[in-house]
């Protein structure tokens, strides 16, 4: 919320602005490579941001990942994370899928079993790096995935200049790379899920996501977490199949991996359903993060 | 703008409105699907799933199928709008014309 002491520009602010115009029009005219290179410069404030990341790290109780690793994994989460935000400007642009270089798919067999019942597939991921990339990967060559998204602007970012011209422009370009998406803020999200489903489609929620008006806690990664139950909520009444998803890289050399259907317990009441099923989506998740720590974007909310 | 009627919602919306037992029937579907803590008389002048405060996204799709199994039907996804399903008159209509068929 904007008060008196609100400052007219913030560092954010001026980092958004260039992301905006300038690094965009240049994401379109430079190779890739450079634009990672210039990249870099985004991280101009990393070093606050590498010490947090690495203590949030050490402070999880993943048996998968060792304390000394910590520092390591915090840098390479950083690079990531900017070369992310490189790759998004990729997709900014009409061009982008003659960009998008996709080494492997694995486990396809999976989505098509899950596929195969017609009720439609929840794809289960985490906030992993290259996930928008794959999203319109796999929409490009025949499988279009409705995203779930929250679209809940991060209120302490922005001075005023910002908060009046950068965040509708922030938002527009959001929804321009994305892609195919419904917001947990509209009203009807769960019906265009439910939708989507029953006509056999693809629906992509980040399971990680802290945002919904039922959530229920659970431990994650050795910390207290608040899941959202409306995943389950949809999984029971529309029978749907879930599929674990990891996409893994960036734009210029990415691979997804479809892992087995996940066995559903049938339990039949809401709060049944969710106690028989709660575990295994974290566990699910949980080794994704635990197998590549630093393609994992959500470190620093964690 | 209001999307355009399916075919089926157009056959529908030639029915007669509902007969009230059904109507009743889907009021109390909302009370117990949703375990509101409602009373009986408030409940019955309930016609629309937006004039209960609380009632959110994934309450319609509760709602959805609790209809669905207790009428034995599934409805069209192209009905699977809020405008469409939190209309309790219409929606009555609708199964009574389903269930007619």
């Amino acid at each position: 919320m904007e008060t008196l002491n609100t400052p007219v520009l913030t560092v954010d602010d001026l980092l958004w602005f260039l992301y905006l115009y300038p690094l965009r029009v240049l994401s379109a005219l430079v190779p890739r490579g450079i634009m990672y290179s210039i990249g870099r410069l985004f991280q101009v404030r990393a070093r606050k941001r590498r010490d947090l990341a690495t203590r949030r790290i050490r402070t999880t109780s993943c048996t998968g990942i060792l304390r000394d690793r910590a520092p390591q994994i915090a840098d390479n989460f950083l690079a990531n994370s900017a070369i992310r935000m490189l790759d998004d400007l990729v997709l900014s642009w009409p061009s982008f899928p003659r960009k998008l270089r996709c080494n492997r798919i694995q486990g396809l067999e999976n989505l098509e079993h899950g596929r195969s019942a017609g009720k439609g597939v929840i794809l289960l991921t985490a906030h992993f790096c290259a996930i928008r990339v794959a999203r319109r990967y796999l929409a490009a060559i025949g499988h279009p995935i409705l995203a779930v998204r929250d679209e809940t602007q991060p209120g302490d970012w922005w001075g005023r200049f910002g908060r009046r011209m950068l965040a509708p422009r922030r938002m527009e370009f959001l929804q321009a790379i994305i892609g195919e998406s419904v917001s947990i803020q509209d009203p009807e999200c769960a019906l265009k899920i439910l939708r989507r489903l029953r006509s056999g489609g693809l629906v992509n929620i980040h399971f990680d996501g802290q945002s919904g008006t039922r959530t229920t806690p659970w431990s994650f990664l050795g910390t207290p977490r608040h899941f959202s139950t409306g995943i389950f909520d949809l999984v029971r009444l529309s029978e749907c199949a879930v599929v674990p998803m990891l996409c893994l890289g960036r734009s210029s050399a990415f691979r997804i991996e479809f892992g087995a259907v996940l066995d559903i317990v049938r339990a039949a009441g809401r709060d049944e359903f969710l106690r028989a099923n709660l575990p295994a989506f974290v566990e699910t998740i949980e080794k994704q993060i635990m197998d590549y720590p630093e393609e994992w974007e959500q470190w620093m909310s964690l | 703008m209001d999307e355009p009627l399916s075919g089926s919602e157009e056959a529908m919306m030639r029915e007669p409105p509902g007969r009230p037992d059904v109507l009743r029937r889907i009021q109390t579907l909302l009370v117990e699907s949703l375990q509101l803590n409602l009373p009986e008389h408030e409940l019955r002048g309930v016609t629309r799933l937006s004039e209960i405060a609380g009632v959110d996204s994934m309450a319609a799709v509760v709602f959805v199928a609790a209809v669905e199994k207790e009428f034995d039907m599934v409805i069209e996804p192209e009905l699977l709008r809020l405008d469409f399903i939190e209309d309790l008159p219409r929606l009555a209509a609708y199964v009574e014309a389903r269930h007619r068929v």
